[in-house]
């Protein structure tokens, strides 16, 4: 419990000590870890919590980057407004997936995921009159308010941590709430969580609503950090690169996403002057993850803690709970 | 009415690639509940390799072995040293099919370039023959003929034999089966063995109807998705049927409104999963 808090109160001395202490190009790969770790947060929400493996929730982050794209750009809407319309887009896309997914299970909702999220892909491809197609849209900027422009490098850091923290925060709090727990009864025994009355289809489709919407604000800080709006994050790879964080990370645990992408992207960084064979790594990585650490660096490291501190109880918590 | 018949004829030859596509990962996934993400790839490894076989030896029928040999070695060694380790945890095996699908496709770009690469036919094989309503070319009303005759054969060796007996046995409960002396382990292997070999039988035969290119392994994975999709995850019949309702929407799609063809490829998906999630022929879960 107070390790808990220990661990949170470092975390936050380094997001607030990295702009003052960093250069430039360090900041803007903190922000973009930042938006990543809230795509892998909305991954691990369903995958760690329901055993939902989805490759979509980079999909619902494309879906509101084209909002704020198009609704920007093309139309030149106010931030405030554009902001709200993409993030209410990109829910009421996450209730129609959900209405489409909910039946599914385990491969079944990988598969299905997998097929939604590429046909919205397809969608922004070929849709050339609305999505500008494989050029896409530029020109995505944040607006400046009284004297301060938020697309300065720092700027948006603060921006994109405060809310990425307090999403983690929110996420943290539901995770210990009867919602959470009924999330993960269901995970562990659906059929006694209905015998108890409780809302099973219902707390499914909630959690997926909540980390479609969780994405679209992952797609809102994406599309103005990039500038411009294009297919490719829609794309596979991208999918697949989220969830290969989160699996690295660990996904069954609050911050082991957020490990998983800061890992993740100073491996790729080193590797880079190496070679170029970026997926090859990606592909590597989660085969080795899954093979040799299946619940995540998270638990590695906690593991490790709890050996030192009181070595009984390592035997106990390894045993539980393998892969549903 | 010309390009009536001209768009009917490109979806037939489009549902009869798709069937070859799709006919073994939906046979291993009833069998196994394995969905071989890697399904693409291995279409793509197919594809190139049986590319530079006929290049080198000019013949097709050796290409084709090629192509389909390559995709069944590599489908072995990942089912033996891959997913065996971690056989029962359906995700844990899909999202290492994933991981394999990946570094095969990334191989391949290394090896063989971002080049497209196409079939290369002899002429007699590239020619139209006179269909009676149009001319169309040879070689896909070969691809139709040979999707059909694989669709009878594969069910012919499902209803009628032993083996067939056994593995719709094991599909239905395999513990039970493997009690009566049914070695449904080795069964998987095999099975899972053929579907690699169709997907890299695919990749050659597909080449002359879509050029090898880089991201193509993950149109054929989504596509053949779409297919066992609508079909029925498992089901023969429901890759045919749902080769055949993807290939025609997928060329009249892209003959009359281009903007959106892809797009209307999932739709008769996206209706299915509303009305019969299971698909038109698989068993609710």
């Amino acid at each position: 419990m107070k390790r808990e808090y220990l661990i949170i109160l470092a975390l936050l001395a380094v997001l607030v000590a990295w702009p003052l202490l960093m250069g430039n190009y360090a900041v803007s790969q903190a922000n973009r870890a930042m938006i990543y770790a809230l795509a892998a947060l909305s991954f691990s929400l369903l995958a760690g919590r329901l055993g939902w493996f989805s490759l979509c929730q980079t999909t619902f982050a494309g879906i509101s980057g084209y909002t704020v794209a198009i609704l920007g750009v093309r139309f030149g809407l106010p931030f405030p407004l554009v902001v709200t319309l993409a993030l209410l887009l990109t829910t009421l896309s996450a209730v129609i997936f959900g209405l489409l997914t909910v039946r599914s299970r385990k491969v079944g909702f990988l598969m299905l995921t997998l097929a939604l999220g590429q046909m919205v892909w397809a969608l922004s491809f070929q849709w050339v009159d609305v999505t500008g197609g494989y050029n896409g849209i530029a020109g995505v900027r944040m607006p400046v308010y009284g004297g301060i422009d938020f697309n300065a490098t720092r700027v948006f850091y603060v921006l994109v941590t405060t809310v990425t923290v307090a999403i983690f925060l929110a996420v943290w709090r539901l995770y210990r709430s009867p919602f959470g727990l009924l999330l993960l009864g269901i995970q562990e025994n659906e059929q006694r969580m209905r015998a108890l009355g409780h809302p099973v289809a219902l707390a499914r489709f909630s959690a997926f609503v909540l980390a479609g919407a969780i994405a679209g604000v992952a797609g809102v800080f994406l599309v103005y950090d990039m500038g411009i709006m294009s297919p490719s994050p829609l794309g596979l790879g991208h999918a697949v690169w989220v969830l290969t964080a989160a699996v690295l990370g660990g996904y069954r645990s609050l911050l082991g996403p957020a490990l998983g992408v800061a890992v993740l992207i100073t491996l790729e960084t080193l590797v880079a002057q190496y070679t170029d064979r970026h997926m090859m790594v990606i592909g590597l990585v989660l085969l080795l993850s899954i093979l040799l650490m299946p619940r995540g660096l998270a638990d590695v490291l906690e593991q490790r803690f709890k050996r030192k501190s009181k070595p009984q109880a390592s035997a106990t918590t390894t045993t539980q709970g393998e892969e549903p | 009415m010309h390009t009536f018949y001209f768009l009917t004829l490109n979806g037939l030859t489009m549902a009869a690639l798709l069937f070859i596509m799709a006919s073994g990962l939906t046979l291993a996934f009833g069998l196994m509940r394995v969905v071989n993400l890697a399904h693409g790839a291995f279409y793509l490894l197919g594809g190139y390799v049986g590319v530079q076989v006929i290049r080198d030896t000019g013949s097709l029928t050796l290409g084709l072995l090629a192509g389909g040999a390559i995709a069944l070695l590599v489908g072995l060694l990942m089912e033996r040293f891959l997913l065996q380790r971690v056989r029962g945890l359906d995700l844990s095996e899909a999202l290492l099919t994933i991981a394999v699908g990946l570094i095969i496709a990334d191989a391949l770009l290394v090896v063989y370039g971002g080049q497209p690469v196409s079939l290369p036919l002899p002429r007699e094989l590239r020619a139209p023959v006179d269909l009676g309503v149009m001319m169309y070319p040879y070689f896909r009303v070969l691809i139709m003929v040979f999707a059909v005759l694989l669709g009878i054969a594969l069910w012919l060796v499902m209803t009628y034999t032993r083996l067939g007996a056994a593995i719709r046995a094991g599909v239905d409960d395999r513990e039970t089966a493997m009690s009566q002396g049914i070695n449904v382990p080795l069964l998987f292997g095999g099975v899972f063995a053929v579907a690699s070999f169709l997907a890299g039988v695919a990749g050659v035969v597909g080449t002359s109807y879509m050029s090898l290119t880089q991201g193509l392994d993950v149109r054929v994975l989504m596509l053949s998705l779409v297919v066992i999709i609508i079909g029925g995850m498992g089901s023969l019949k429901g890759a045919a049927v749902g080769a055949l309702i993807t290939g025609m929407v997928s060329s009249f799609a892209t003959g009359y409104l281009p903007q959106f063809a892809l797009f209307f490829l999932f739709l008769p998906m996206t209706l299915i999963l509303v009305f019969r999630p299971q698909g038109l022929f698989g068993r609710a879960a």
